[in-house]
């Protein structure tokens, strides 16, 4: 399956690009595609505070599915 | 209505107040205002703009709740809240928050609340470009140096 994967702010630096799209395993957890997104992008690991959003929800062990977004953020700057 | 979003331009104030004071009929008895510019020294240093960005459509509809949840509460009677994006100049508007109540303590305490959800809440960013290089701005205030390579 696949998913869209979408970087903000210094992840988006961090990761060279402002998104991609990563195929992964049925079933695959957030977990894993954190997993691909650091081998693809290692300066990725450097990264304390990275936030997972999943369709735009808060989420760390859902499994994913086709079609879903994701995106990877800081904390929050609003204001 | 309450209501909450991101825009793209100025907001309209007195537009905006005039229907807030119409909930003076329904016992409004204030309306508190708060206005966030892009502040033009941060640090000692100059500062050309702000940019800032949001993941939509979950940043309008972060502040939407804003909106509608504090609205709910008892005594205040209606939230505005707005947010701009794009490049925005020192001096500029960045966010507007507007509250009617039944009375000045509930405006007020309503206002702080609502600032305080925007500032953690909402997934906007915002990219500092000063004299002396270009920031992220991380949290509430944390400034990471572009270029530089991690935040931690």
């Amino acid at each position: 399956m696949k998913v869209k994967v979408k970087f903000f702010s210094v992840l988006r630096d961090a990761a060279g690009v402002k998104e991609a799209l990563v195929e992964l395993r049925d079933g695959a957890k957030v977990s894993e595609l954190l997993e691909e997104l650091y081998f693809r992008w290692p300066k990725l690991r450097d990264e304390r505070d990275v936030i997972v959003l999943v369709n735009g929800k808060p989420s760390s062990s859902l499994e994913l599915k086709e079609g879903d977004e994701v995106a990877l953020i800081p904390p929050v700057s609003g204001g | 209505m309450p209501e909450g979003k991101v825009v793209s331009s100025r907001v309209d104030l007195n537009r905006m107040l005039e229907e807030l004071a119409k909930h003076s009929a329904m016992g409004a008895g204030g309306l508190a205002l708060f206005i966030g510019v892009v502040k033009g020294v941060v640090d000692g240093r100059k500062v050309r703009e702000l940019e800032y960005e949001a993941y939509e459509p979950h940043a309008s509809r972060a502040l939407g709740e804003i909106a509608r949840e504090e609205a709910s509460r008892e005594k205040v009677l209606d939230v505005r809240v707005y947010h701009r994006v794009g490049r925005l100049k020192p001096g500029e508007p960045t966010l507007y928050i507007a509250v009617a109540a039944v009375d000045r303590k509930t405006a007020l305490e309503a206002l702080s609340r609502v600032l305080e959800r925007v500032k953690h809440e909402p997934p906007v960013f915002k990219l500092e470009r000063r004299e002396d290089g270009e920031f992220w701005v991380v949290g509430d205030g944390k400034r990471v140096k572009r270029g530089q390579g991690g935040s931690s």
